[in-house]
């Protein structure tokens, strides 16, 4: 009993949460489509110069959803987050009233082509571009006409996935570890000194007309973000499986009202094959 | 000469305890890299709490070359008066009269304990108001009605509004049955006085129930950088007719200096439709749609960071001025007479009342 307990809270303490899944089991082929769902907890960091010089913190829910396309040589990966929270200050948290209702959602495609296996294909290298989009819109509680804040990314990279086959002593086990930078993005933001997106001044054009004025080329000397995930996938005799994922996500952009956020996510999905 | 990358085979370890060392140890260096790039808060102190004010008002604030304001200046005289001893209702002291240099209703300190405002702008100008001459039987009375938050009657085959606070909001609804209920009379008129502001959708919402078509009825302007002359270009504001039904007869605004904000943009907003006419003393201005900001310590303040002017060009900061000006008399005043609703009453059917 003590031992199973020891498996049981290392399972539950070890929440993963994979955007890029590969599942391996032992005997079977992995290739086929797959659908993944579930919940998780993101810790969340943001500070905004364009509406506080403080930083927020927070905790927030968050639903996950992804579908995979995996074969032989490559796969093609796209997923969907979905997160909101409420973060504050930690300088005056009993203080102030100050808060923030965090939404924000995140979509992902990425192509993984394989480059390299070793270890009788134990150990495999994936290299891949990455095309990643999120929103974020944050509402301040004590804030008038500038409440909210909406930040809106898309941006390309290459990304890199190792994928590791780890035998235990009943169970075969897949742990992946994928890292992502994007190069170019196209990001919207609030103008210098108001939420209205720059350059969407003109309420006589479309809203869509003015999303698109308002976007803003940018590379690395403005932006940077990192994208990490390690993820644990524990296979069942059907095919499907159980996923076990933590993401760690950071991102900052200078040109003026200075952002920059980190978040820390778990998640545990189950992916079902088609 | 090759060069192969070997990759050596894992150690014989229990795997989820691999996993566990392996997600301790990115857990540790991802929240190091954290802790790397995301600077630590500002410090909470007096100084540095006065500096973060007068920082983001120097590149933020829209109206310093408007209003001839030396900002450097202020920061000369008021930085002396600010030391990490003093205490929280010294140093709110202190930053409230700074803030009060740029005279702008718009600008608040705002800490636990208070809030501070300016009003300077409308001192020595007459109140050109008197709510209770307003309740007596010769307006309002006692039989009004009251239609969401528009106090409404009828004055001598003229529809009456009052609208004390843009803050209060109006629907549809509202405005569909006070259109209708006046829809037989020679016009109407909306009195706006003492209305300090609110809520601009309100504004929009009564203004969009009067134009014959769309019509560019101001223009807005940004802060887009740091100096205190970076602004965009003039962006038009449209508005178009809407609702089921358009009040096309002779309305009059009624406007005083008290009339605020959201009452000013009403006032500029409706002054473009050709049936429109503004009776009173010029509004008290307050042309920006002001933002927030905080500070370390849990304060916060509001402050201009756009502005905004009529169709024409004027500046809507310093108010927008009636088509007629009048003052309320002293004389009409002990007769319990408003003069400026009898004006607008004139103006409307061409005669004077009894």
């Amino acid at each position: 009993m003590q031992h199973h307990s020891g498996k049981i809270i290392y399972i539950s303490f070890f929440l993963f949460i994979s955007f890029w899944i590969n599942a391996y089991p032992q005997q079977q082929s992995l290739e086929g489509i797959y659908l993944n769902a579930g919940p998780g907890w993101s810790y969340y960091k943001v500070r905004d110069e364009g509406m506080s010089p403080l930083l927020y913190k927070g905790s927030a829910g968050l639903v996950n959803l992804a579908l995979y396309d995996i074969r032989k040589k490559g796969r093609h990966l796209l997923h969907a987050n979905f997160i909101y929270g409420k973060i504050k200050p930690s300088i005056y948290p009993d203080l102030s009233q100050s808060y923030e209702n965090l939404m924000r959602i995140d979509i992902d495609y990425s192509y993984q082509r394989f480059v390299k296996s070793w270890h009788s294909g134990k150990t495999v290298l994936f290299i891949g571009l990455n095309w990643q989009t999120f929103q974020t819109v944050k509402k301040q509680a004590v804030y008038s006409n500038n409440a909210f804040n909406n930040t809106f990314v898309t941006s390309l990279g290459p990304s890199i996935m190792v994928l590791q086959r780890i035998t235990g002593e009943k169970r075969n086990y897949l742990l992946t570890f994928q890292a992502s930078v994007p190069v170019f993005a196209l990001i919207q933001r609030p103008s210098f000194a108001f939420s209205i997106a720059d350059g969407a001044y003109n309420n006589s054009y479309s809203y869509f007309n003015n999303f698109l004025k308002s976007l803003r080329p940018t590379t690395l000397n403005h932006y940077q973000r990192i994208n990490t995930s390690l993820t644990l996938f524990y296979m069942l005799k059907n095919g499907n499986a159980i996923k076990l994922g933590y993401n760690w996500d950071l991102y900052n952009y200078m040109p003026f009202n200075h952002v920059i956020s980190g978040s820390h996510e778990l998640v545990v999905a189950t992916v079902f094959k088609f | 000469m090759k060069t192969h990358i070997k990759l050596h085979p894992l150690p014989d370890i229990n795997p989820l305890r691999f996993v566990m060392y392996a997600l301790m140890i990115l857990m540790a260096v991802n929240y190091s890299c954290e802790e790397a790039f995301i600077n630590k808060d500002p410090v909470n102190t007096p100084v540095n709490n006065f500096e973060i004010t007068w920082n983001t008002l120097n590149e933020k604030y829209a109206y310093f070359t408007y209003k001839n304001i030396n900002w450097d200046s202020v920061y000369m005289a008021y930085r002396p008066k600010i030391n990490d001893q003093m205490n929280d209702r010294e140093l709110f002291k202190v930053m409230a009269d700074m803030l009060d240099e740029l005279h702008d209703g718009h600008v608040n300190l705002t800490s636990e304990f208070d809030h501070s405002r300016s009003w300077n702008w409308k001192h020595n100008s007459p109140e050109n108001f008197d709510l209770s001459l307003l309740h007596n039987g010769r307006y309002l009375g006692n039989d009004y009605r009251i239609t969401g938050p528009l106090l409404n009657t009828v004055i001598d085959s003229v529809g009456y509004i009052y609208y004390s606070s843009f803050i209060n909001d109006i629907s549809s609804d509202n405005i569909d049955f006070l259109i209708d209920q006046f829809s037989d009379l020679k016009g109407i008129i909306i009195d706006i006085r003492n209305n300090g502001g609110g809520n601009t959708s309100n504004s929009d919402l009564l203004v969009s129930r009067f134009l014959d078509k769309t019509r560019i009825v101001q223009y807005e302007y940004f802060k887009t950088g740091p100096g205190h002359n970076d602004f965009s270009n003039l962006q038009p504001i449209t508005l178009s007719p809407a609702g089921e039904k358009q009040y096309k007869k002779p309305v009059v605004v009624i406007i005083n200096r008290s009339s605020y904000s959201a009452a000013t943009d009403f006032a500029c907003k409706m002054s473009v439709i050709p049936n429109v006419t503004l009776i009173g003393d010029t509004t008290g201005g307050g042309g920006s749609s002001p933002i927030n900001y905080e500070l370390p310590n849990g304060w916060s303040f509001r402050f201009s960071s756009n502005g905004s002017t009529t169709p024409g060009g004027l500046n809507l900061e310093n108010g927008m001025p009636p088509n007629i000006h009048q003052d309320m008399t002293t004389n009409d005043k002990m007769m319990g007479i408003d003069s400026i609703v009898e004006k607008a009453i004139r103006v409307i059917t061409g005669n004077k009342r009894n």
